[in-house]
């Protein structure tokens, strides 16, 4: 029977290939979207693994609106477990070279002045230091040199000794890092003392604090207690900002998923579309099923079977379109979209539940047809 | 011989919004296996009508319809279907075919339901041959003639072996000449299968002696031969 199916679906082409393109721009919807969520959350929680110990960041600040003072640092370092403190500036670039980045969102890059001392005093004997690939680390904390990211280097084709002007500012590039991680591979970093003056900061304050303590195991107990000694902080190990991270991404998910989920009723509802018309257009055909002495059930079978087939091939023409559309996307994106076999086999599933659902009151009609009246239309 | 199909008093009555039409107003027919029967009548005479009864494409209003000696009132949706499938052919005056199989799937169309097998396949291909569409077993009804099509039809209505073949106006979009080679056709099959017709024409032509004859006037059995 599925060879009749076919056979009837190839016979109107035109409508067969609107509903399958319907499902299909619902599916690809559903894909690149999920798949860039998971992407963010994906490098944000491997930033956050990467970087290690407790951030400390002004309280209600999300990023660069944080400011913190020299005091609060002073006050971290008492408390009993925590080894070393390592405050992080950052500011936003403006110019390179004099020149307007071009701007890939807001991820234009950033300036992160960090003390080279502190930073090597931590566990991971900081993340800059650690992923080197060329030239040599920071020294002091006012010297003009800068760490560019491989990246970076390509693209403004700079190497180790080049200088580069930022905000204004102009630095040596001394080394040149990888992370591996798109968030992290964003910074220029600078020593702090510059930073400081680029952001018109006063000596000491910092944007954000990492806190190294001794022992890994009592990250998170640390953290609430520096969160309980000192007033007008957050402080959470990488742990408790991957959770909190996660939540919000579980709400930018269910926002994805709600957009999805639109195109997803709009396919469906393309897919019934095209069946009743399909259904209503063959009138004759279904009475003189009948009148061969097709029962309801056969009928039934034949028309939910056609529109099976519209989602199956709704489905993988969705996942094909929808993957070329995120391997393409991602030579344009910071973050790196992930397809997971699970959300494949998922949007396949969704598509093949939407064609069954789609065809199901379709077929109904057309099961319900009476004989005699349907063979009497022209 | 034995009755096969029966009408007993068939009544049929449609409702149009207040007024009543009614189709059939007490018909009594008795078909026996091997007949070639053909209905004549005038347009409105209720010659459709009476076939829809006797085939169990629909209920009568008053009246009995009994095949072998069994009443089709009593029968389900599904056994209703069951004998379209297993005991009647139909055969209608046009659009007939699904227009995106070939002939021999067309001709398949009626044993899908319960699966396809080799068997059934060398069956159709065989009534193709016999009505001498041998050689156009793959064409697609848009290219094939009226003729053939309906030589196509009849094949379709025949393969599941039914008793008998209720064709209505089978003729009616053909030529007189195409008309006559498909009631030659039909009748090699009545004489081969001892297969039953029975046939509603509006031409007189294709009646030669020693058929049955029934005319219908107003809902009615006019004259019986
Ligand atoms: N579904 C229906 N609803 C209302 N009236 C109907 C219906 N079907 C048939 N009729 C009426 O019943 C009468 C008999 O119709 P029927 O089609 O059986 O005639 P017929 O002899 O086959 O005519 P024709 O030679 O034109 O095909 C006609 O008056 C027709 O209008
Ligand atoms: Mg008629």
């Amino acid at each position: 029977m599925y060879k009749i199916s076919l056979k009837n679906l190839f016979q109107n082409k035109k409508r067969t290939i609107l509903a399958v393109i319907g499902l299909s721009i619902a599916i690809v919807g559903l894909i690149s979207l999920i798949s860039l969520s998971s992407g963010i959350r994906h490098s944000v929680e491997e930033s956050f693994t990467i970087m290690g110990g407790i951030m400390v960041l002004e309280e209600g600040a999300t990023g660069l609106d944080s400011l913190l003072t020299e005091d609060i640092a002073t006050e971290i370092e008492r408390i009993p477990g925590v080894s070393v403190v390592s405050p992080g500036v950052e500011v936003m670039v403006n110019t390179i070279d004099g020149e307007v980045p071009e701007v890939r969102g807001p991820m234009a890059g950033v300036i992160l002045g960090i003390d080279p001392q502190k930073e090597m005093e931590r566990a991971n004997g900081g993340i800059y230091n650690q992923n080197l690939i060329r030239g040599s680390f920071l020294r002091t904390t006012y010297e003009s040199s800068v760490l560019i990211s491989r990246d970076a280097a390509e693209d403004l084709e700079k190497s180790v000794g080049s200088s580069i002007t930022l905000n204004g500012e102009t630095f040596r590039v001394i080394g040149i890092y990888s992370t591996g991680t798109q968030f992290m591979d964003m910074a220029y970093v600078v020593p702090i003392d510059k930073a400081r003056d680029m952001g018109n900061m006063a000596p000491g304050e910092s944007t954000y604090l990492h806190v190294g303590v001794n022992n890994p195991d009592e990250e998170d107990r640390i953290a609430n207690m520096i969160e309980f000694r000192v007033d007008g902080i957050e402080a959470k190990s990488a742990s408790q900002w991957t959770d909190e991270i996660g939540s919000i991404m579980d709400q930018m998910n269910l926002f994805f998923l709600g957009i999805a989920s639109i195109a997803l009723l709009v396919g469906a509802i393309g897919i019934i579309n095209t069946m009743l018309m399909s259904v209503m257009e063959r009138t004759r055909e279904f009475g003189v099923l009948k009148a061969m002495g097709w029962t309801k059930e056969n009928i039934v079978k034949l028309v939910v079977l056609e529109s099976l087939i519209l989602g199956i091939i709704g489905g993988i023409v969705g996942i094909i379109l929808g993957i070329g559309l995120v391997e393409v996307a991602k030579q344009f994106m910071p973050f790196q979209p992930v397809i997971t076999p699970l959300l494949v086999i998922s949007a396949f599933i969704l598509s093949v539940i939407l064609g069954l659902i789609g065809g199901t009151y379709p077929a109904w009609k057309a099961a319900q047809l009476d004989p005699v009246e349907a063979i009497r239309m022209e | 011989m034995i009755k096969m199909l029966e009408g007993k008093d068939l009544h049929k009555y449609f409702k149009m919004g207040t007024t009543t039409v009614k189709a059939l107003r007490g018909v009594d027919i008795t078909l026996e296996s091997g007949d070639f029967t053909f209905i004549v009548g005038p347009s409105g005479s209720g010659k459709t009508t009476l076939l829809d009864l006797l085939g169990a494409l629909s209920r009568p209003t008053k009246g009995r319809v009994l095949y072998k000696g069994k009443e089709l009132n009593k029968f389900n949706d599904y056994q209703l279907s069951m004998f379209r499938r297993k005991k009647v052919g139909f055969v209608f005056q046009s659009y007939n075919l699904n227009r995106s199989l070939t002939a021999l799937e067309n001709v398949l169309v009626p044993i899908q339901p319960q699966g396809v097998t080799q068997k059934d396949v060398k069956r159709a291909k065989k009534l193709l041959k016999e009505v001498g569409l041998g050689k156009r077993t793959n064409h697609k009804p848009t290219q094939l003639s009226g003729g053939e099509i309906q030589r196509v039809t009849v094949a379709r209505a025949i393969v599941n072996q039914p008793d008998i073949v209720l064709a209505d106006e089978p003729t009616g979009e053909l030529d007189t000449k195409t008309g006559e080679n498909l009631m030659k056709y039909m009748r090699k099959l009545n004489e081969k299968k001892g297969l039953s017709f029975l046939i509603v024409t509006h031409d007189t032509e294709y009646i030669e002696e020693g058929d049955r004859l029934i005319e219908m006037k107003d809902g009615k059995l006019h004259k019986k031969t």
